[in-house]
């Protein structure tokens, strides 16, 4: 069918319609600012509406999502099998999907710049400011990023329409492709500060392939630091990888049959045919995972950490007992260098209320902080110290300790 | 079995195996017990329940009625009312089994941590989950359990409960993760039913990242009046065994 039909037939579904519309009015609503240094530097319209706020990944996303919807209502109701018994190679069928997917990436990213120009608008009248429309002063513009978002969006659209031939299930293909471009979404920002392994892996998925081509500083213009995902791999790899999930996602809408016999085995047959892929899966993750998670852990979850905290010989164990020997007056064997007890330096730990930071207080193992509070009539006396250490021979030793009043 | 159930069976399986591999092979403990690897399995396929047991339940809750069976049986003399007492045995015997099968996969995990990382292993519970998080686990299930079951019955179609506990869940996701840098939104945990089995708290993990600052007796609290909620709002929705029209 021709691309055009196909879209307009697409266009005219009202799951598309109403996706569209809120895809518009997310762009819109999230673009909408009265105050913001868009707005103090430049008040033209146009200074506004292309500048960086982070949502470029917005027209990557939604053109993938809506690439995927079209492959899959292509097979959703045989349309696909009534082409195929007229004589049309599956081949055909599902990389015909692929200028559809073109094509709505394209619109995707028409959308896209429409709800930036109409929220730029917008924001321009809130701030009260004179309404400029095409002044560039103040604001830079990078046109070759955003000629690459737009190059992605259509990749993505295309990329999307594969995957939507492949499932063949309009919601489960849109669940797919999300979970593929979930690296896109700045909700990432966060899993990855809490697991810093998600970096590396998700540079293997399709959306973090367009983080590479986006963001990689080799072969292409200087990234913009749309999302902070720093691939190691350049634009190269990145389009290399992507080409190799192309080529395996197409295989796979190829590959699949149109049509499908069902089979319900008997309960055994169809728990055994459950269990072997799982125990495959469970047999690389036995052998891949021991290394990758020690590498990629953080260090409150490191073999060597939990042990020490087990023994109670964690550093800030150690800070601890080194309070408590000061309190106490005796011999101090957490220190590397002896102790003058005599130094006003140490009067706050002696006399005052003692809080040891524990382990989610501090950025690393190797620094404790401590607070003091002296209890006052007037007024409380805060003062707060931090203390290094090192792990020798698997024991933390205080190397040094500074302090200052809060 | 209907179809839809071979995807969450699987991920709570896999779970259960990756259970049953981290204590040796990623956290470096000396050796783990046999039944450790079984209760680590099940303990680590609750604590993701709520990725698994959503679907999982609801296949059995919703497709019998979604595909005419209920129908067929409601005309052949059975009450509707045993029909769906039978529901929801046959769910919790399914999301049993299920715990059982991720025990089991925990058992294989075990060993392959012991083949690809060598420790002294044993037939015991050494380097088992404390009893605490054991527990905690056993509510997450049965909270979980809960909210799949009090929303399918209150939609009474798959997709849309479906899309209903994974949607909330994504957004409690969001919230979690814009509410370091906006505090604001704190009183906004409570509109989430999930906050009282989130795994993440920032009393208890390093990072207030994606962790609520809500309590655990407080979460379990509102989850609990999200359950009476939906409980309450079935009741006044009149039950049909048809399937809902198109």
């Amino acid at each position: 069918m021709h691309v055009l039909t196909e879209a307009r037939m697409l266009a005219a579904r009202r799951d598309t319609r109403a996706a569209g519309l809120f895809f518009l009015a997310a762009v819109v609503l999230g673009g909408i600012r009265s105050k913001s240094g868009a707005i103090d530097a430049g008040s033209s319209v146009l200074a506004v509406a292309t500048a960086d706020d982070r949502s470029w990944y917005l027209p990557v996303l939604g053109s993938a999502l809506v690439g995927s919807l079209g492959g899959a209502v292509f097979y959703e109701r045989n349309r696909s099998i009534y082409a195929w018994i007229a004589g049309s190679k599956k081949s055909v069928l599902a990389l015909g999907r692929v200028p559809v997917g073109f094509l709505l990436g394209a619109v995707c990213t028409v959308l896209y710049w429409c709800g930036r120009g109409i929220a730029a608008g917008i924001s321009v009248r809130l701030s009260h400011r004179s309404f400029e429309i095409l002044n560039d002063v103040g604001l830079p513009f990078r046109p070759s990023f955003a000629l690459r978002i737009a190059l992605l969006s259509i990749v993505a659209g295309g990329f999307g329409s594969l995957v939507g031939a492949a499932v063949r299930r309009p919601l489960v293909s849109l669940a797919v492709t999300l979970s593929l471009f979930a690296c896109l979404l700045p909700l990432m920002d966060s899993v990855a500060t809490r697991f810093p392994g998600a970096v590396a892996a998700q540079s293997y998925l399709p959306g973090g392939t367009f983080t590479t081509l986006l963001e990689s500083n080799s072969g292409l213009a200087v990234a913009s630091g749309l999302l902070n995902f720093r691939s190691g791999r350049s634009a190269f790899g990145g389009a290399a990888l992507l080409v190799a999930w192309s080529v395996a996602i197409a295989i796979a809408a190829v590959g699949i049959p149109l049509v499908r016999y069902p089979r319900v085995g008997s309960p055994r047959r169809q728990i055994v045919q459950l269990a072997i892929p799982v125990a495959a899966i469970l047999t690389v993750a036995g052998a891949l995972l021991p290394n990758i998670a020690r590498d990629a852990l953080p260090w409150y979850l490191r073999p060597s950490w939990l042990h020490a905290k087990a023994e109670n010989q964690s550093s800030p164990d150690i800070v601890e007992r080194f309070v408590q020997h000061l309190k106490e007056g005796s011999d101090v064997p957490e220190a590397v260098v002896p102790l003058n007890r005599r130094d006003p330096f140490w009067k706050p730990l002696v006399v005052g209320e003692v809080k040891v930071g524990r382990q989610r207080d501090m950025a690393a193992p190797e620094r404790v902080p401590v607070w003091v509070t002296i209890p006052n009539r007037s007024s409380d006396l805060h003062f707060q110290y931090v203390f290094t250490l090192e792990d020798a021979a698997d024991k933390w030793r205080i190397t040094s300790v500074t302090g200052a009043p809060l | 079995m209907t179809p839809g159930w071979r995807i969450p069976m699987a991920i709570a399986i896999i779970a259960g195996g990756i259970g049953g591999i981290w204590p040796v092979a990623a956290m470096g403990e000396p050796g783990s017990g046999l039944l450790a690897g079984f209760l680590n399995g099940v303990t680590t396929s609750a604590s993701v329940a709520f990725i698994w047991l959503p679907p999982l339940v609801a296949v059995v809750l919703c497709t019998q009625r979604e595909l005419g069976w209920t129908s067929v049986r409601v005309t052949q003399g059975m009450a509707f009312s045993c029909l769906r007492r039978r529901w929801h045995v046959d769910a919790s015997l399914l999301v049993v089994s299920a715990l059982v099968a991720a025990g089991i996969a925990g058992i294989y995990g075990f060993a392959l941590g012991n083949v690809f990382s060598p420790g002294e292993w044993s037939m015991g519970t050494a380097g088992a989950r404390s009893t605490t998080e054991i527990a905690t686990s056993a509510v997450q299930v049965a909270g979980v359990f809960g909210l799949t079951a009090a929303v399918c019955r209150l939609l009474q179609a798959r997709q849309l409960a479906l899309a209903v506990l994974l949607g909330s869940q994504l957004v409690t996701l969001v919230v979690l993760a814009i509410l370091y840098f906006a505090p604001v939104l704190r009183p906004a945990q409570a509109l989430s039913p999930w906050v009282g089995l989130w795994p993440l708290r920032t009393s208890e993990a390093m990072s207030p990242l994606l962790a609520t600052t809500v309590s655990r007796p407080v979460g379990y609290i509102i989850t609990a009046a999200w359950l009476t909620c939906f409980a309450l709002g079935s009741r006044f929705r009149p039950d049909s065994p048809l399937a809902p029209g198109r």
